[in-house]
């Protein structure tokens, strides 16, 4: 019974994740955080849906397939946003000459854009690759 | 075939949690840490899951595996809630 509580536990806590990610793809526009959404929505379902399956369910292999499609949807985000912040132009600049003093300017390729500023909000177009 | 799943399953997260831990050393930006502490929760589950299943089939493990993957999507929330409020 504390299982079926502290799965159901973890499928809310991904589905929060998930609107969360959903936010702030919304104010960015950034598909990273689309894929991210969508992945934390797939783990949520797998979890929920082992807190139905019995135990002989429990033991088969699809949920935990579809946990591993969740898993390289997040991989496979990381890496297109790596990608194409190397290939743009705007992504060359990632990595700013030393001195650069904005918040996202230290920011590698690709990962400036996950991390929302300070006020929880996602971050502009127009300040992602500052 | 389940083995090979889990194991897949915990090196995609190790992966993961490793990118984003490289980006949060370059950058600093606090939600690529709690993000990259996530995924290496969720390594550990995964792990733990492999543990459970195959190595150790007659004890169960469930009490180490949910914690953690509570944990898990605990420290994520808490980074984006924690981010918001401040």
């Amino acid at each position: 019974m504390s299982g079926d509580f502290l799965r159901g536990a973890i499928a809310m806590g991904f589905a929060i994740a998930a609107l969360f990610f959903l936010r702030y793809w919304r104010e960015s526009r950034d598909r990273l955080f689309a894929w991210f959404a969508l992945a934390f929505f797939v783990l949520a379902l797998t979890r929920t849906l082992l807190v139905f399956a019995h135990e002989d369910h429990e033991t088969a292999v699809l949920p935990y397939l579809v946990r591993l499609l969740a898993f390289l949807i997040f991989l496979g985000a990381i890496l297109d946003k790596n990608l194409s912040a190397f290939r743009s132009p705007a992504g060359g600049r990632a990595r700013p000459p030393s001195g650069a003093t904005t918040s996202n300017a230290g920011s590698p390729p690709g990962y400036s854009a996950i991390a929302a500023p300070e006020d929880g909000r996602a971050p502009s177009e127009g300040r992602r690759h500052a | 075939m389940a083995a090979l799943v889990y194991l897949l399953c915990a090196a995609a997260a190790l992966v993961c949690a490793a990118l984003l831990w490289r980006g949060y050393r370059q950058s600093r930006q606090r939600l690529l840490f709690w993000s990259s502490l996530c995924f290496g929760l969720l390594t550990l589950d995964n792990l733990f899951l492999f543990a459970d299943r195959i190595l150790l089939p007659e004890v169960d493990l469930a009490v180490y595996r949910l914690p953690t993957g509570l944990a898990a999507v605990g420290v994520l929330l808490f980074g984006m809630i924690w981010r918001a409020k401040t």
